[in-house]
């Protein structure tokens, strides 16, 4: 089935699983098959994977079921275990990794889950310390505090209370 | 036996009710609001009512639209599950006035109970063991200053109509009383429109002990053992096992008994729960009376071998539990986990969302009671509990095997989810051991401390197969045909056999 006709580039990527890089070059055989090699090593692979991502990776021998999901790598599962994997560009930086956090100096507080703002701690113009309270969300009847992670002044305030948020909404920024 | 049966309810514990319904022969009426027109519940029962609105408020704690769906559809009775209405007396009483027959105790038993300090005297009264405290509630700062010198530190201070850890606070110095007082009079007027609050002594490293009862309308009461709930974190119940290491058989009669004396007194009927606190030395306190069903009531019914939900529609349509005291046997263990879409690794914040991967484990005495189902989803508005998995071994270490070899299989992506804190807690020593305190999961996995570091083998895995899935999007110089994908189109996999 399979065969030479894919012609194909080989290709190397790097991908980060949880805290670890892993280098990973793919080669398709002539012969069919595949070459994949792990951090230089030679691995043996056999996969089998249904269009919704769900399926068995045999990797040295060893049988892994694995669900990647619809490819937008934030979690996937093996063997129920899920890792946050992300993939880096070859220099080992991640492309267009959204700001969340600290980006060097100040804070950008985005909402890490949908829910709806119960209050704003802030105002526009105050100063904050590490610690402060900045938003509180509600979700699935728990309410949950965000905080400033390093000292700077509230520079903007992008919700009110009562206003339904999603996961990766902007919701203060700390300059 | 009833006919049809409205469940005043939503998630896991509706489709638990469906289905006990089903094996009785009783035709089912699901409720529904806007949020939850995909939801489980409604697909499985025989007919479906909207409610209204996604907030509780306009649908499922809405007394007059339960009500009216009722009437509407003809049921005769209403299971009220547990959370929302099923501990409210004007609830049963709006039913019982509509003509339903109400799936619980009588309003006046569920009243009564429902207020805790009236609770703790009806305890007293019945020679039931309970924290020492003040009898009512404390009227002033220097009432609480002096309750507190004579209990002795450190104090809990409990709102009177409390519930879910709303309104306690712990107070361990003198100095410390007023603001707690303060803080915790304002958090029950809030939660539960009650400034009252009370005092009881702190019992510390205490374990959480619970006795199932079941009573019917003709004078019967019995209990169907212990249920071991110390595993919590901010109050909130995690894993619970049947039987508790820490009860003997000798115990298990008497804190039974106590339980049933205090429920037969206060004319109680259907299912109820007496929860008490056990200290090291072995002394129970009476803490508080369940009027309802209980979320972790499946691990009594693994041990047991007796159908909690059959027994309360049993004993709504007028019959007689038909056995003694004597006819419980529980045999071997049950372990039940709570599996929340919530994210241990990040202070268990909420994950709602899209459930993009369901595959709940299986395999011999392996039950998972859920309300959700692959591609479905977990609304923002309600509880966060997606299932429960139980399991039952002939003793505790085979069952916690049992229960790590199901969580392991278990396999959940689009939302966090609690598992991986319950693997680790499978394999976490104190737990082994059996030395279980309401404080282990704070001390033990404060801030995702604790939770298991990714294996080398799976994660060097991860890393292969999303290398190959993106190789498959990247288009070569000839667009490949799908057959000659590299991923075989292999049909879905039932659950495999992962390995560690």
């Amino acid at each position: 089935m399979t065969g030479p006709s894919d012609g194909r580039p080989p290709s190397r990527l790097a991908v980060r699983v949880e805290e670890t890089t892993f280098v990973v070059e793919v080669e398709d055989l002539p012969a069919g098959g595949l070459r994949v090699e792990v951090d230089g090593r030679p691995a043996e692979v056999d996969a089998r994977l249904s269009p919704s991502g769900t399926g068995s990776l045999l990797l040295d021998g060893v049988s892994h079921l694995v669900d990647l999901g619809d490819g937008r790598w934030e979690t996937v599962l093996v063997d129920g275990e899920p890792l946050r994997v992300e993939i880096e560009d070859r220099r080992g930086r991640r492309p267009g990794a959204p700001s969340q956090g600290s980006a060097g100096a100040g804070q950008r507080l985005v909402a890490p889950m949908p829910g709806k703002v119960a209050a704003v701690l802030v105002e526009v113009g105050q100063p904050v310390e590490p610690g402060a309270g900045l938003v509180v969300l509600e979700a699935m009847k728990m309410e949950t505090e965000f905080r400033a992670t390093e000292a700077g002044v509230v520079k903007e305030i992008h919700v009110g209370p009562g206003q339904a948020v999603n996961a990766g909404d902007l919701l203060v920024v700390i300059g | 036996m009833l006919g049809k049966l409205l469940i005043a309810n939503r998630g896991e514990i509706a489709v638990r009710v469906i289905r006990a319904c089903r094996d009785a022969g009783i035709r089912t009426v699901a409720v529904f609001s806007e949020a939850d027109r995909d939801a489980l519940h409604v697909r499985l029962a025989d007919e479906a009512q909207p409610i209204g609105p996604p907030p509780a408020g306009q649908s499922y704690l809405a007394i007059d639209r339960l009500v009216a769906a009722a009437r509407r559809t003809g049921a005769e009775a209403v299971h009220p599950g547990y959370g929302f209405l099923s501990e409210n007396a004007d609830f049963a009483a709006a039913c019982r006035a509509a003509g339903l027959v109400f799936v619980g105790p009588p309003a006046a038993a569920i009243a009564r109970m429902g207020d805790k300090v009236a609770a703790r005297q009806a305890a007293a009264e019945m020679g039931v063991p309970v924290v020492p405290g003040t009898p009512d509630p404390v009227a002033s700062d220097e009432e609480a200053h002096r309750a507190a010198r004579d209990l002795g530190f450190p104090v809990m201070i409990k709102a009177a109509r409390g519930g879910g850890g709303k309104g306690m606070r712990v107070v361990v110095r003198p100095e410390d009383l007023e603001s707690a007082l303060r803080l915790a009079r304002s958090e029950a007027d809030s939660a539960f429109g009650d400034r009252a609050v009370y005092l009881e002594k702190a019992i510390v490293e205490a374990r959480h002990v619970e006795i199932q009862v079941l009573a019917d309308a003709h004078g019967h009461v019995l209990h169907l053992g212990e249920r071991e709930c110390s595993l919590q974190r901010r109050h909130q119940k995690l894993v619970e096992e049947s039987p508790s290491p820490a009860v003997t058989d000798a115990l298990r009669a008497e804190m039974g008994a106590a339980a049933c004396r205090l429920l037969a007194s206060v004319g109680y009927q259907n299912a109820g729960t007496v929860e008490f606190l056990l200290d090291p030395e072995g002394r129970f306190y009476f803490l508080e009376v369940n009027t309802r069903l209980q979320v972790e009531h499946p691990v009594t019914e693994l041990v047991t071998g007796i159908d909690l939900v059959r027994e309360q529609l049993r004993v709504a349509a007028g019959e007689r539990l038909g056995y003694t005291q004597a006819d419980v046997a529980p045999r071997g263990w049950a372990i039940e986990c709570r599996i929340s879409a919530e994210d241990p690794a990040r202070g268990f914040i909420p994950s709602p969302g899209r459930i993009r991967t369901w595959r709940p484990p299986g395999g011999p005495w392996v039950r998972v009671d859920t309300g959700v189902y692959e591609g479905g989803e977990v609304p923002v508005h309600y509880d966060p509990l997606m299932a429960k998995l139980i399991v039952w071994g002939r003793d505790r270490e085979e069952v916690v095997r049992r229960m790590a070899r199901a969580l392991d299989e278990f396999g959940v992506a689009g939302v966090q989810t609690t598992i991986p804190f319950h693997r680790a807690i499978m394999r976490d020593p104190d737990f082994l051991a059996a030395r279980l305190s309401t404080t282990l999961v704070e001390r033990a996995f404060a801030g995702g401390r604790g939770l298991p570091t990714p294996s080398p083998d799976r994660a060097r895995a991860a890393a292969v197969a999303v290398a190959l899935r993106a190789r498959e999007r990247v288009p070569g110089p000839m667009p490949a045909a799908p057959e000659s994908s590299r991923w075989a189109m292999a049909g879905r996999p039932g659950p495999g056999a992962p390995r560690r």
